[in-house]
C-alpha cells in the first residue's frame, strides 16, 4: 500500500473563481523521492500543503488524502506532527526559538518524549547533519544555508516517515543549495525516508526523484519517471521543458521528439567505413575527437564500440552531465557534425564609454576587519549587459555597494557615470542616474497595492503606465505586493527601480528565487533597456543565465576581478565554473556554453 | 568569549549567586562593604572580558565622581559647609559623602548586571523556569529571537531603499517622517507574514498536542560542586544579611556623618562579603592555574 495516496483531489480557495487544484491523483510509495514541479503560481504549494492538517488551508476540497490508507483528518495531529516532516521556504521565519539546540529539541519538546530518547535523538541528529561545531550558537549568527539544514535537522530529529519540502532551496546560493539537496538525497538513501519534493531549478533534483509529477494550473500535465516526464513533456511541447535539465533539453534538441531510429544508420557506417576512420569526413579534426574521447569515455561504452555487441537503438535520454557527456560523444561519433566550434563574437571594448571604471579598490567594512575588496579592477562599458560571478564571500554585494555608493573604498579610484565617486556629496543629484535592485524585492515594499507601490516613485500616470507595461505587471497594478510570487515581486520591484530612470542599474541576484519563465521575460526586459542605452551590471551565482545573456562577464575571488571575458570565452576556459550544457560537451566541442549552441553544433 | 569556569556550574547557582550579590550590593551602606562590593564585581568582569572591561569600568568611575559631586547640588542637609553658592545655597561634605555611597551602589550594582548578562544566557534562564511556566519562556525564547532578526532586517530595508533612489534620512522634516513611516509599514508587514509562518513551523512541529509535561533537553547536571558552592554562598549571604539585621552594618550620613568602626559580627559580614564576591573571580583564577600547571608539567 502506498505511503500517500492522493485521489481525485481538488481544492478551491475560499472567493476564488477557478480551483487551485484539479483532480489530482497520485501515489507515493514507502522510501520514494517524489519531485513536484510547476511554473511559479501552479499550486505546488496548495497540494503540499494538503499533506498535513495542519498547514492546509482554508477552501473547498473534494476527493480523499490517505496517509497508510487512512483518511489524513482522521489520523491524530500528534501522530502526523511526528509522521510527516514539513520544511518551508523561508529559513528564516520557520525557527522558532534562539538557540540551535533549542531548536532541534522542540518538535520533541512539543510531542512528548522520554527525556533520555530525546537527548538522545538530538545527539544523533547534531552528527549526522554536522551540527557539532554550532550546537551552541544563537541561530541569527547562522547563514541561509545553516538555518535551512537546521530546519531539516530539527524536523528529521521526530524520526518522521515522509519529508515533505516546500520549495526549500529558493532562497538560498548554489552552493548551499546543493548541500542541502544532496542532505536530502542522503536522507532518501540511507534511512529510506520518503521525499515530497517540490522545486523550480530542476537542474538537481530531477535526476534524483523516482517519480515526477507536473502541475499546470493545478492539473497534472504529466507524471512517472523522470525519463517518462521528459519525452511527454517534449512530445506535448510544454513550456515546462524549459525548466529541464540541461542534458535532457539538448537531447530532445538534437534527437527531436520522437528519437529517430538511428540503428540503420549506424549499422550502415559501420560497414562502409569501420571504426578507425570515424569522422573522416571532417578530415583534419578526427584526431581531435579521438583523443578527447578516449580521454572521458568509460570503458562500458569503449566496449560497445569496439566489440561486435549490437549498441541500443535508442540512447536513453540523459538526466545528469555524466550521462549527457557519454551520449553526446557517441552520437558525435555516429554522425560527426561539420563544426566543432563555436566562435566567439567577442565585445569591442575600444572606443567605448565606459560606465564604470575601478581602479585598484580596496574596501573594508570596519577598521579591524578584514579587506573585502582587495585592489578590485573593472571596466564596464556603458550600455552593456554586465555580470559579476563569483564564490561566496568573493566580494561580489560588497563591490555592487560600492557603486551605488553606499558603501565607499578606503582606497583606489571609481567612477561611476563619468563622476568621480569620491568627494561627492551623498546628496548629489547625480546619485538618481545608479539604482538597484535588492535581493530580497520585499524590502523595497511598503505599500497596500502595486499601484501605491509605483506611485510611491513617480507622479507622473503615462510614466507609470509605461513602465508597468514594460514590466509585464499591468495586470497586477491592485494586488498587494506580498501576494504575489517570486518573480511577479522581482518585476515589480524592478518596475519601481526603473521609474526612477537610472542609466545605470544594479542587480543583486536577480534570478534567485525565480523560475525558469520569469528568467526568460526578464533578460528579455533587461536586453531591451540595454538596447535603450542602460548600462545593466549585476551579480549573480546563476552561471546558466550570465552564460546565456550577458554581453560579458568578469570573474571575481578574493576580492579581486581575476578577468573579464564575453561568457563564451570564460565559461569554455573554465571546466567547474561553467555551465551544465559546456561540462556536458567540453570533450567534443569548443565554445559550446548554452544548450542551444550544443544543439547546433550536433545538427549543423 | 573568554573561558569562564564559573559560567560553568549549574544555572540555579548562578542565579542564586548574582541575586544575593546584587541584592546586597544595594542594601549594604557601609562603605567599606560597598568598596569590597564594587571591586569585587570589577574584578569579575575584567576576568570576563579582558581589556575590554575597561570601558564599563572607566566609564562607571567617571560616572561614580559625576553623581557624587552634583548629589550636593540638590541635597542640602548637613552640617559642614564646604562652600556656599548662588547667594547662599550650602555644598554640604555630608551630602557628598551620602552622594558618593549612593553612587558606589550605582556602579557595583550595574557592574554586577554586566557580568550577569554575560553569564546568564537566555537559555540558562528558559532552562530554570521553563518548567513552572513553559508557554511564558517560549514567548519569552520567541521575543529575544525578533529583536535582533528585526534590527537587521530594518537595516536591510533602509538600504535597500537608499540604493533604490527613496533617500532615507535626507531632505526636509516631513520627508524624512514619511520615509521613517514607509520602513515601519514595510517592517511591520514583514514581521506580520513571518510570524504567520513561525506559527504553521510551531503546529507542524506539534506544538500543543502534548497535553502532559512538556519534557526538556536539559543540558545541565547539579553535582556536588555547584551544591558545595550553593552552600557556601548561602552561608555568605546569611552572614552578611544577618549583621544587616542587627544594624552592625548601620551607618549615617545626614545630619552628621557617623561610620562607627565595625563590630566582630560587622567584620564576620566584611568576610562573607568579600569571599562571596571573589568566589566567580577565584573560580576562574584556580582553573587557570590548573591550566598553567597542567601545561608546564607536560
Amino acid at each position: 500500500m502506498a505511503l500517500f495516496a492522493l485521489e481525485h483531489l481538488s481544492f478551491a480557495y475560499p472567493g476564488a473563481a477557478t480551483g487551485a487544484l484539479d483532480d489530482v491523483s497520485v501515489e507515493v510509495g514507502r522510501g520514494e523521492y517524489l519531485c513536484v514541479c510547476g511554473k511559479s503560481g501552479c499550486g505546488k504549494t496548495t497540494l503540499l500543503r494538503q499533506l498535513k492538517s495542519v498547514l492546509t488551508p482554508h477552501g473547498t476540497r473534494s476527493g480523499a488524502v490517505l496517509l497508510d490508507g487512512t483518511v489524513l483528518d482522521e489520523v491524530p495531529l500528534a501522530t502526523q506532527a511526528r509522521r510527516i516532516g514539513f520544511v518551508m521556504q523561508d529559513p528564516d521565519a520557520q525557527i522558532i526559538t534562539d538557540r540551535v539546540w533549542h531548536e532541534l529539541a522542540f518538535g520533541l519538546e512539543s510531542t512528548g518524549c522520554e527525556e533520555s530518547a530525546l537527548r538522545l535523538r538530538v545527539a544523533e541528529m547534531a552528527s549526522y547533519f554536522g551540527i557539532g561545531d554550532w550546537f551552541h550558537r544563537d541561530v541569527c549568527e547562522l547563514s541561509g544555508g545553516q538555518k535551512q539544514l537546521l530546519n531539516l535537522a530539527s524536523i528529521m530529529a521526530m524520526q518522521p516517515d515522509v519529508l515533505v519540502c516546500d520549495e526549500p532551496t529558493s532562497q538560498l546560493d548554489p552552493v548551499a543549495t546543493t548541500t542541502f539537496l544532496d542532505t536530502v538525497r542522503r536522507i532518501n538513501r540511507d534511512l529510506g525516508v520518503t521525499v515530497i519534493m517540490s522545486e523550480h531549478r530542476l537542474e538537481e533534483v530531477f535526476a534524483c526523484a523516482d517519480h515526477v509529477l507536473v502541475l499546470d494550473e493545478g492539473r497534472v500535465t504529466a507524471q512517472g519517471t523522470p525519463r517518462e516526464v521528459a519525452a511527454a513533456l517534449h512530445a506535448a511541447g510544454d513550456a515546462m521543458t524549459f525548466a529541464l535539465p540541461s542534458p535532457v533539453r539538448v537531447y530532445y534538441g538534437v534527437e527531436g521528439v520522437e528519437p529517430r531510429q538511428r540503428e540503420d544508420a549506424r549499422d550502415e557506417f559501420q560497414e562502409s567505413e569501420g571504426i578507425l576512420s570515424i569522422g573522416s569526413r571532417n578530415g583534419a579534426r578526427q584526431s581531435e575527437f579521438r583523443s578527447d574521447w578516449f580521454g572521458v569515455a568509460e570503458p562500458q561504452s569503449e566496449d560497445c564500440l569496439s566489440s561486435d555487441v549490437p549498441r541500443p537503438a535508442i540512447f536513453p535520454c540523459p538526466l545528469t552531465v555524466r550521462e549527457g557527456r557519454k551520449w553526446l560523444v557517441e552520437r558525435v561519433l555516429a554522425d560527426p557534425p561539420a563544426r566543432v566550434a563555436m566562435a566567439d563574437e567577442g565585445y569591442g571594448m575600444d572606443g567605448r564609454e565606459m560606465a564604470v571604471e575601478m581602479r585598484e579598490v580596496w574596501f573594508r567594512y570596519e577598521r579591524n576587519a578584514p579587506d573585502v575588496l582587495r585592489g578590485a579592477d573593472l571596466r564596464v562599458p556603458s550600455g552593456s549587459l554586465f555580470a559579476i560571478v563569483g564564490g561566496n564571500g568573493s566580494g561580489k554585494s560588497t563591490l555592487l555597494k560600492c557603486l551605488c555608493d553606499v558603501a565607499r573604498p578606503q582606497r583606489g579610484m571609481l567612477r561611476v557615470l563619468g563622476h568621480d565617486i569620491k568627494g561627492r556629496s551623498r546628496n548629489d543629484p547625480t546619485h538618481g542616474d545608479v539604482a538597484m535592485l535588492p535581493q530580497d524585492p520585499a524590502n523595497l515594499f511598503s505599500k497596500g497595492s502595486v499601484r501605491e507601490e509605483l506611485a510611491e516613485m513617480a507622479t507622473r500616470e503615462e510614466r507609470i503606465a509605461a513602465v508597468a507595461r514594460d514590466c509585464g505587471i499591468e495586470r497586477l497594478l491592485d494586488a498587494h505586493p506580498l501576494d504575489l510570487s517570486g518573480g511577479e515581486q522581482q518585476r515589480v520591484a524592478l518596475a519601481k527601480v526603473l521609474l526612477t530612470e537610472p542609466r545605470l542599474l544594479l542587480l543583486d541576484e536577480p534570478t534567485k528565487g525565480i523560475d525558469a519563465f520569469f528568467k526568460r521575460s526578464m533578460a528579455a526586459l533587461l536586453r531591451t533597456l540595454a538596447e535603450r542605452g542602460v548600462t545593466v551590471v549585476m551579480v549573480s551565482h546563476d552561471v546558466e543565465f550570465c552564460a546565456r545573456h550577458a554581453d560579458l562577464v568578469a570573474l571575481l575571488f578574493d576580492g579581486a576581478v581575476v578577468t573579464t571575458a564575453t561568457p563564451r570565452r570564460l565559461f569554455s576556459d573554465s571546466a567547474f565554473y561553467t555551465t551544465a550544457a559546456n561540462r556536458m560537451s567540453r570533450s567534443v566541442f569548443a565554445g559550446a556554453i548554452t544548450d542551444e549552441d550544443v544543439i547546433e553544433l550536433c545538427l549543423g | 568569549m573568554r573561558p569562564d569556569a564559573f559560567s560553568t556550574h549549574h544555572p540555579a547557582v548562578t542565579l542564586v549567586f548574582f541575586a544575593g550579590v546584587i541584592v546586597l550590593c544595594v542594601l549594604v551602606q557601609q562603605p567599606v562593604l560597598q568598596a569590597v562590593g564594587f571591586a569585587g564585581g570589577a574584578v569579575y568582569y575584567l576576568c570576563l572580558r579582558g581589556r575590554d572591561a575597561w570601558r564599563l569600568l572607566l566609564g562607571l568611575m567617571a560616572a561614580f565622581v559625576v553623581l557624587t559631586a552634583i548629589n550636593p547640588l540638590f541635597d542640602t542637609l548637613g552640617d559642614t559647609v564646604l562652600f556656599a553658592y548662588l547667594g547662599g545655597r550650602p555644598y554640604t561634605l555630608e551630602a557628598l559623602a551620602y552622594g558618593a555611597s549612593t553612587a558606589c551602589m550605582f556602579a557595583s550594582v550595574m557592574t554586577w548586571f554586566a557580568c550577569y548578562a554575560r553569564v546568564m544566557s537566555t537559555d540558562k534562564f528558559t532552562y530554570l523556569f521553563g518548567n513552572r511556566a513553559p508557554a511564558l519562556t517560549l514567548v519569552l525564547t520567541m521575543t529575544l529571537r525578533l529583536v535582533p532578526t528585526y534590527g537587521r532586517k530594518a537595516r536591510q530595508i533602509s538600504t535597500a531603499r537608499r540604493c533604490a533612489g527613496l533617500s532615507m534620512g535626507a531632505g526636509s522634516l516631513r520627508h524624512r517622517a514619511r520615509d521613517g513611516a514607509s520602513l515601519l509599514s514595510a517592517l511591520t508587514t514583514w514581521a506580520l507574514e513571518g510570524a504567520v509562518t513561525t506559527a504553521d513551523s510551531m503546529r507542524s512541529r506539534g506544538y500543543g498536542t502534548n497535553a502532559g509535561r512538556r519534557p526538556r533537553y536539559a543540558r545541565y547536571r547539579f553535582g556536588a560542586r555547584d551544591g558545595l558552592l550553593l552552600v557556601v554562598m548561602l552561608a555568605c549571604i546569611a552572614v552578611t544579611c544577618t549583621a544587616l539585621a542587627t544594624g552592625a552594618l548601620a551607618v549615617t550620613y545626614v545630619p552628621a556623618i557617623d561610620v562607627p568602626a565595625l563590630p566582630p559580627l560587622g567584620v564576620a559580614a566584611l568576610i562573607a562579603l568579600a569571599v562571596l564576591v571573589l568566589v566567580p573571580s577565584a573560580i576562574d583564577a584556580r582553573e587557570a592555574i590548573a591550566w598553567r600547571c597542567s601545561l608546564s608539567s607536560t
